[in-house]
């Protein structure tokens, strides 16, 4: 596994707008799934020993899969696959994988500890793919502000909506 | 639940008891729900308040014409009540038949006028409105 770069949380948004670009996805509600599957990753349902795990994602050589915890809701699974693209763009540059259980999609701190900062990375990531930062704020001012149409409008929990608003300065 | 060919390595066995089906885009697809429900709710919306619109239109009406009716009813009464008293006190002579004949005509009428107040004014209220929210569900 590679180090942990040290990116900024602009040069993470940037990316993922970037990705998102360049995939034609940069739309709402974007989609994790079929970004996924256009880069060849398969994502699968699957039941864990563990029920607190929310997904893990594993690098073969060619061969990239997503596992998500079944039983989590749908607004979960997206967040988690998200989660797992971020390992996946940032992380993986060689085989590896990541676990993730239901406290690193929630990490927010920065931390010294080598293996949180990746959650950290990844769940900036996350939330920049699944609420890229122009088009919230665009949707945040046509909309005045309206939490739960824009949770709606981009997919999400109206609890990430309120983090990712924060984190813009927005609410 | 099957198991997939995927690369998962040895230190994930134990933590996956089954891989199942691909996660495909409507599973996760909230707001693509969201929008059909909104546009189903619309639908049965719009028909409820058109309905309750023209119930309320209607009851206006009709509580227009039972007013209408009841006043003309009481103004008969009261002429079948006077011309009845004149009569028995010999102020106007009319045949007798004429006056049996105004007096269960008018009477009739009442009647008349009463079972069609409540029989068309107040008809029994159907299920149509049921009927039509079950169609758009």
């Amino acid at each position: 596994m590679a180090t942990v770069t040290p990116l900024s949380n602009s040069q993470i948004e940037e990316k993922a707008t970037q990705i998102l670009k360049k995939h034609g996805l940069f739309s709402v509600p974007v989609n994790p799934v079929t970004l996924a599957n256009k880069l060849g990753i398969t994502v699968n349902n699957a039941v864990f020993s563990d029920d607190n795990l929310s997904g893990m994602i594993a690098k073969r050589g060619e061969n990239i899969s997503i596992l998500v915890n079944q039983s989590d809701p749908p607004y979960r699974k997206r967040f988690t696959i998200a989660h797992e693209l971020g390992h996946h763009f940032l992380h993986l540059l060689q085989d590896g994988q990541f676990v993730d259980n239901k406290i690193d999609l929630f990490r927010e701190m920065e931390t010294s500890d080598g293996q949180k900062k990746y959650e950290v990375q990844a769940n900036q990531f996350a939330s920049a793919l699944l609420m890229p930062s122009i088009l919230l704020k665009e949707a945040f001012e046509s909309h005045d502000g309206e939490v739960e149409y824009l949770a709606r409008l981009f997919n999400v929990s109206e609890e990430a909506l309120g983090y990712r608003l924060q984190k813009l300065s927005l609410a | 639940m099957s198991q997939t060919n995927l690369p998962l390595p040895p230190e994930f066995e134990s933590l996956v008891r089954e891989i199942g089906d691909p996660v495909d885009s409507d599973q996760i697809d909230l707001y693509k729900k969201w929008s059909e429900i909104e546009n189903n709710t619309y639908k049965i919306k719009t028909i409820v308040s058109a309905w309750e619109k023209q119930h309320t239109d209607e009851r206006v009406m009709r509580k227009g014409f039972a007013r209408a009716i009841i006043i003309a009813l009481f103004i008969q009464i009261a002429v079948i009540n006077i011309a009845f008293f004149f009569i028995g006190f010999s102020l106007i002579s009319v045949p007798e038949w004429v006056a049996t004949t105004f007096i269960i005509a008018v009477f009739t009428e009442i009647i008349s006028m009463t079972m069609l107040v409540l029989r068309y004014l107040f008809p029994r209220v159907g299920s149509e409105i049921i009927q039509l929210i079950k169609e758009f569900r």
